[in-house]
């Protein structure tokens, strides 16, 4: 058989709905597509920790400081099993730990933002987690086995997140005006960057990720049933949307939006968001000074098992 | 430097069923091994068993201790239950915003369309 044609039969399957497992044969171009998609998903969970982590601290009470940290733990776990994925496609933990920490590779576009009040945190907690499930809840159709197993697990997880992101934005739009007016600000901040966080719309056809089945939803299908999901749930509770053309059009079936300011968008994923060299010189940091563990674990592994 | 070795991590769904791959750690030993595969895939109380196997061999090495496995203390909040009650008050919330003046009502697709919240739990 030709390198073509293994390609064309492993295309079949993937187009008949089968499952590839790790150490499976694949052609080079899907192995890297998913390397790279899977690495970055992997680099925004641990990225994705640190704005939130910020407020363990500041959290108003006991039971918020409890249920956050152990969300950021969440988060840092899924990191961990992502990795583990990414490391049977060919790249190992240490290398994209450096590469994420230098600046070679990427992270969501979310996470490059400041969190800088509890209203923050609770627009992480809901409309940010609310807008990573629905890109994820698309991901257990994904044709990599080893990552749909992982993305059950994430997802699972995430809907507890978002179950208390939901929790905290209703106490905060229940309680004094001045409550109120800091969730709105938050949304007011933060509505750009969700637009991002789905990508500028792109062609399903050029797509290369729908192409292999990594992904099977187009970046505009998915922010629709964002849009479906939460933006009846913000009117219902009297917090507005600062996009003044979002209109649900029923004729048409589809919400209508404003495009957002895609430069930013660029900028902020090339690495030069707000908050872009802090948490990167941060996780660098922790890096380094956990370089002892790291040499104490492959001493064992030399002499164990 | 030695390799941190590969280890499957398996587990039943239900106390009689046949194990099954739940994903895979790094671990220098078979001790390390079971304490990282409990905190990673069982802290949620994920499944009644769980066991871990080096990659490539076949050995099966389950959990003896299942006991704590989800936490030996109330962490309620970690997991769905804990929040049991918000999409109740969400509906609590709206009439209350409804009532003072405050909800926006505006045309929007039929109530079925968009459900990312309502994952299943497992």
């Amino acid at each position: 058989m030709t390198y073509e044609e293994k390609v064309a039969a492993f295309k079949a399957r993937i187009d008949a709905g089968e499952k590839i497992e790790a150490g499976e044969w694949m052609p080079d171009k899907y192995r890297q597509a998913l390397l790279k998609f899977i690495e970055m998903h992997a680099n925004s969970e641990v990225m994705g920790c640190l704005p939130e982590r910020e407020w363990i601290p500041r959290a108003p009470t006991l039971k918020r400081k409890l249920s956050l940290t152990a969300k950021v733990q969440d988060e840092a776990g899924h990191g961990q099993l992502l990795y583990r994925v990414a490391e049977d496609l060919g790249k190992s933990r240490e290398q994209m730990w450096d590469d994420l920490v230098n600046g070679r590779t990427k992270f969501h576009n979310v996470f490059h933002y400041p969190a800088n009040t509890w209203g923050d945190v609770a627009v992480i907690g809901w409309l940010i987690d609310g807008a990573a499930l629905v890109t994820q809840k698309a991901l257990l159709d994904c044709s990599y086995a080893p990552y749909v197993r992982v993305m059950r697990r994430i997802c699972a997880e995430e809907s507890v997140h978002l179950r208390h992101g939901e929790d905290m934005v209703l106490e905060l739009v229940t309680g004094t005006p001045e409550q109120r007016d800091l969730f709105q600000d938050a949304v007011n901040r933060w509505w750009q960057p969700i637009m991002h966080f789905f990508g500028p719309p792109s062609k399903p056809d050029k797509d290369v990720l729908l192409y292999w089945g990594i992904k099977t939803r187009s970046n505009e299908d998915l922010r629709q049933e964002f849009f479906s999901t939460y933006v009846p749930k913000l009117w219902d509770i009297g917090i507005s949307v600062p996009d003044p053309e979002l209109r649900w059009d029923q004729s048409k079936g589809e919400w209508i939006w404003s495009d957002p300011d895609w430069d930013e968008f660029w900028q902020v994923v090339k690495g030069n968001g707000p908050m872009t060299r802090v948490r990167l010189d941060h996780r660098k940091m922790v890096w380094d000074h956990h370089a002892w563990v790291r040499e104490v674990f492959e001493r064992i592994a030399s002499v164990a098992v | 430097m030695t390799a941190i070795p590969v280890w499957d991590v398996l587990q039943r769904r239900t106390p009689d069923a046949d194990w099954e791959v739940a994903g895979g750690i790094k671990a220098p030993d078979l001790e390390m091994a079971m304490l990282l595969a409990r905190e990673t895939h069982f802290r949620h109380k994920e499944a009644p068993a769980f066991a871990v196997r080096l990659r490539g061999t076949e050995e099966v090495h389950p959990a003896l201790d299942l006991t704590g496995i989800g936490g030996v203390i109330d962490r309620a909040y970690r997991r769905s239950e804990g929040y049991a009650g918000v999409g109740a008050k969400l509906k609590k919330v709206h009439a209350l915003m409804k009532e003072r003046g405050l909800a926006i009502d505006r045309p929007r697709p039929p109530a079925t369309r968009g459900r990312a919240a309502e994952v299943a739990h497992g």
